[in-house]
């Protein structure tokens, strides 16, 4: 388990994150103080996902409470539920940072001792660290910490050629620049800096820096270990490349655990639960509504579907999307349920229950089948998306696409129950 | 072939828009359309209802707000087109292959980095990232447009596939202008001085060219669904009025509607619709042919250019004709974000002091549309983009000495000035005008002339706590 008092203490992350929450609430100060926000950390911090990440809200509407003429109209008490929330979103962060780290001492080991063995054991503490941090993205779409580091963190899709060479330019990428000098400063100065998909850094870095190009249909990427045996420029440069970024994603997960620690005077944890009840659910239900009928729904699925292009899938490297797919809604339902981390607290369906019945029971229909569905997909996800138009297997994928459009649209118009603005534009 | 219904839709729209707009105002002088749109009281949602709240590095990569159900599976395939970079035939993937043989940058997104706004380069002689340079010679082309230089056509390519020599590279040095304020501060603008590098046909003595960065990709589809006849009531191209502004429309051709509309895109306000504009960055970009754009962007001396081309091309445009739908539903839907920081005392007053300094006679604060649009969702909406989308002459200082089509060598069409008080935050830097020679709004007011000098001298002679209110303000859209 990580050290609680690093994560008190930890001053980058924790710096970044109040810089951002000021530059997000930008949206409401004016003009002239944002200006004083320094110009690139202002790009590099706030990147979305590879290609955007879209959908992300973007910024926080003035106020996420519906306005109503009756006062009792809303009055439900959200206190536990937003408590919970808070707690749960600290607990998986925790979770993912403790992965991360696991993961970060299987890389050194790997590059104490390049080989075979040492790097299948990176390899799979980067599947075992994954699905912790993917429980965590529901907390992403508001103006939640996340949103300072998510483009460093968990960019995709990536032109891997600007990182490291590829079958066509084997002498491409940073890693062979002689010009470039490795540093966690300088990584993260590139990151989408020219291009959106000129990404440096986080989770898909890793993952092509462990595995390389997947060249093939049936296995995911197999760089050999030996493009890590240190003696000559490249290889040490890329020695120096994966220790980094591994570094970095540790760094950032710790910092975003410190921001959601209640404990922590000042914290973000502490803004949130000081929040207007409903400013907080608007929040909370805006996070699973954008991730489940965006993020999943059309960012991974439906245009990974529509391109026919094999390489359209966030964890193309280690072929581990159908995993990404599972993990995303299992946080999903970690917070609607109030189950995260191994704690139970009553989550946003105990309101529903008490708000709307029916809806409510609709939502546990809907997430018992999109949760079917998913676990119904092809798996890798590439040979999904390379099978033919009326194939079984895209039939099955355009399923889950279609509930969990069904799943969201039902987040969305909860909001009327709850009282809260919920926005997924063009669902 | 498909070029046909692109053809068709283009006319149908065009036609659609024209009668809205006649129904709409046609009962209206010029200057009462005029007075009416700057006397609407601009509101913090810039787009109307399409606004979006966003206030981050993210700001122009949304979807509309009022989207119909379903448009966004569609806006976010043509977000993954924008970011593709396209790979030279025969790729891994058909469908994404095809870039070149000539090429500035392989993906939409290499300019229009989160769908924002270029800028040139750090340092003479880094690579060009997002801005490219536009040739012509001295004539007209068979629309009236700029007659393409004989061997390097109407760009400088400065990149191109394996066993294609780019045709050269284009350096930008930086010559510094002092001046000063009316209260005596000085300051110093800069000035670009361009030059030609490893030029791959000779040299290019007597062409015309013009420095131009990519512009943010913000509320295209409210821009392009603005009637015709707003834009022929506002323009007063013989200074009717006397007011020494006379804005005209720059009428253009438009390879996908097969005829000549209003320019209402690019620079020089050259282009007239969002889907010329895409398949005409395809080509001239990123070397993508479409069905609107089916030749490759060779001319005749450029012969391995020619030799890739008809070696590698297979069956029908590099960008089919569904992908380019969606690629010009994913243009004209991407939303305008809204107004920050509208309560703040000094942008309160900087709007005043805007309107007051006569800013806002090109810069039109408000334009609406009718009840026809290129997409349903952008029908019947007020908007707040500050332009007229007219050429006005800006003077000597900014000219580019290149005529394009109606405009002249010193006329410009009025940018929109939504949003780049976002740019810092989507782009990292705060240049402006068309080449990026402004560092920040008071040098980019400074730089305004002709039928803008007026307004200049308004700012120049402020003092500084007005003109700080002035910049607020323009930083809060």
């Amino acid at each position: 388990m990580p050290d609680l008092k690093t994560n008190l203490l930890l001053g980058a992350g924790a710096i970044a994150l109040t810089q951002t929450l000021t530059l997000w609430s930008g949206a409401l100060v004016p003009a002239a103080a944002a200006a004083e926000a320094p110009l690139s950390a202002a790009a590099s911090e706030e990147g979305g996902e590879g290609g955007e990440g879209g959908g992300e809200s973007g910024g926080v509407p003035a106020s996420y409470a519906l306005a109503s003429t009756d006062p009792a109209q809303w009055s439900y008490d959200a206190s536990a539920v937003i408590d919970g929330y808070v707690a749960g979103a600290r607990g998986q962060y925790l979770a993912a940072a403790a992965a991360a780290r696991t993961l970060q001492a299987e890389v050194d080991a790997f590059l104490e001792a390049p080989a075979q063995e040492t790097l299948d054991a990176a390899r799979a503490a980067w599947v075992a660290a994954r699905p912790a941090y993917l429980r965590t993205e529901v907390y992403r779409y508001y103006d939640g910490p996340i949103e300072a580091v998510e483009g460093g963190l968990n960019a995709w899709p990536m032109n891997e050629a600007f990182i490291d060479y590829t079958k066509d330019a084997p002498q491409g990428g940073l890693i062979n620049d002689p010009a470039f000098e490795v540093s966690e400063a300088a990584i993260m100065a590139r990151n989408q800096a020219t291009d959106e998909a000129d990404v440096t850094s986080g989770w898909h870095a890793a993952e092509f820096l462990l595995w390389g190009q997947d060249l093939s249909a049936e296995g995911p990427g197999d760089r050999p270990f030996t493009d890590y045996e240190p003696g000559t420029p490249a290889a040490d440069k890329r020695r120096a490349y994966l220790k980094a970024t591994v570094g970095r994603i540790v760094a950032d997960l710790d910092g975003l655990a410190a921001a959601w620690d209640a404990n922590a005077p000042g914290s973000y944890a502490t803004t949130f639960k000081a929040l207007p009840p409903r400013e907080a659910i608007g929040r909370i239900v805006n996070g699973m509504a954008v991730m489940t009928g965006h993020e999943m729904r059309v960012e991974r699925m439906a245009v990974a579907l529509d391109s026919g292009d094999q390489e359209d899938e966030q964890s193309c490297f280690s072929d581990t999307t159908k995993m990404d797919f599972v993990y995303d809604l299992e946080g999903v339902a970690a917070v609607y349920y109030g189950r995260t981390a191994g704690q139970q607290a009553p989550g946003v369906d105990t309101l529903m229950k008490t708000l709307n019945p029916e809806r409510a029971a609709r939502i546990d229909a809907l997430f018992g089948e999109a949760m079917t569905r998913i676990n119904a997909l092809g798996d890798p996800w590439d040979r999904v998306l390379a099978s033919a138009p009326d194939s079984p297997e895209r039939a099955a994928a355009e399923a889950a696409v279609t509930t969990l459009g069904e799943l969201a649209g039902e987040m969305k118009a909860s909001g009327t129950d709850l009282g809260v603005l919920v926005q997924v534009p063009g669902l | 072939m498909a070029h046909g219904r692109y053809l068709a839709f283009g006319l149908a729209a065009a036609a659609a828009l024209t009668a809205a707009g006649a129904a709409g105002i046609a009962s209206s002088s010029g200057d009462g359309v005029r007075a009416a749109l700057i006397g609407e009281k601009v509101t913090p949602m810039l787009g109307g209802d399409t606004t979006r709240v966003a206030a981050a590095g993210t700001s122009f990569t949304f979807l509309i707000e009022n989207a119909q159900p379903g448009r966004l599976r569609v806006f976010q395939f043509g977000n993954r087109l924008f970011n593709t970079n396209w790979v030279q035939a025969p790729g891994s993937v058909k469908s994404f292959d095809g870039l070149g043989p000539y090429f500035n940058r392989v993906s939409c997104a290499g300019c229009h980095t989160f769908d924002g706004r270029g800028r040139p380069p750090e340092n003479t002689g880094d690579p060009m990232e997002s801005i490219l340079v536009r040739l012509s010679v001295p004539g007209e082309d068979e629309h009236g447009g700029p007659k393409p230089h004989e061997i390097y056509g109407d760009q400088l390519s400065d990149r191109a596939i394996h066993g294609v020599t780019p045709e050269g590279r284009a350096l930008i040095a930086w010559e510094e202008l002092p001046g000063a304020y009316g209260d005596g501060t000085p300051y110093t603008l800069r000035k670009p001085l361009v030059t030609f590098a490893d030029l791959a046909f000779g040299p290019l003595d007597g062409a015309l060219f013009s420095v131009r960065v990519a512009p943010q990709m913000i509320g295209m589809g409210l821009l392009e669904s603005v009637p015709e006849e707003t834009l022929a009531a506002l323009a007063d191209p013989d200074d009717a009025d006397g007011d020494g502004i006379s804005g005209r429309v720059n009428m253009v051709w438009s390879p996908s509607a097969g005829t000549m509309l209003p320019g209402r895109f690019g620079w020089k306000a050259n282009t007239a619709r969002a889907i010329d504009q895409t398949t005409g960055a395809a080509l001239g970009d990123i070397g993508l042919t479409t069905s609107v754009h089916p030749a490759q962007n060779c001319t005749a001396a450029q012969a391995a250019c020619r030799a890739a081309f008809d070696q590698s091309a297979g069956e029908g445009p590099e960008i089919s004709d569904a992908f380019l739908e969606k690629l010009v539903i994913y243009v004209q839907a991407l939303a305008v974000p809204r107004q920050r920081g509208e309560n703040d005392p000094a942008v309160v007053r900087g709007e005043a002091l805007f309107r007051a300094a006569g800013c806002a006679a090109c810069h039109m604060p408000t334009l609406k549309t009718g009840a026809a649009a290129v997409l349903p969702e952008l029908a019947n909406q007020t908007f707040h983009p500050f332009t007229d989308l007219l050429l006005h002459d800006m003077g000597p200082g900014l000219a580019d000495g290149r005529p394009d089509f109606a405009a002249s060598g010193s006329e410009w069409r009025t940018p929109p000035l939504w949003g780049l008080g976002l740019v810092p935050r989507v782009n990292g830097h705060d240049l402006l005008l068309h080449d990026g020679r402004a560092r920040g709004f008071a040098e980019a007011i400074l730089w305004h002339g002709g039928e803008a000098e007026g307004a200049k001298e308004a700012f120049r002679t402020m003092d500084s706590e007005d003109r700080n209110a002035l910049v607020a303000f323009l930083g809060s859209l």
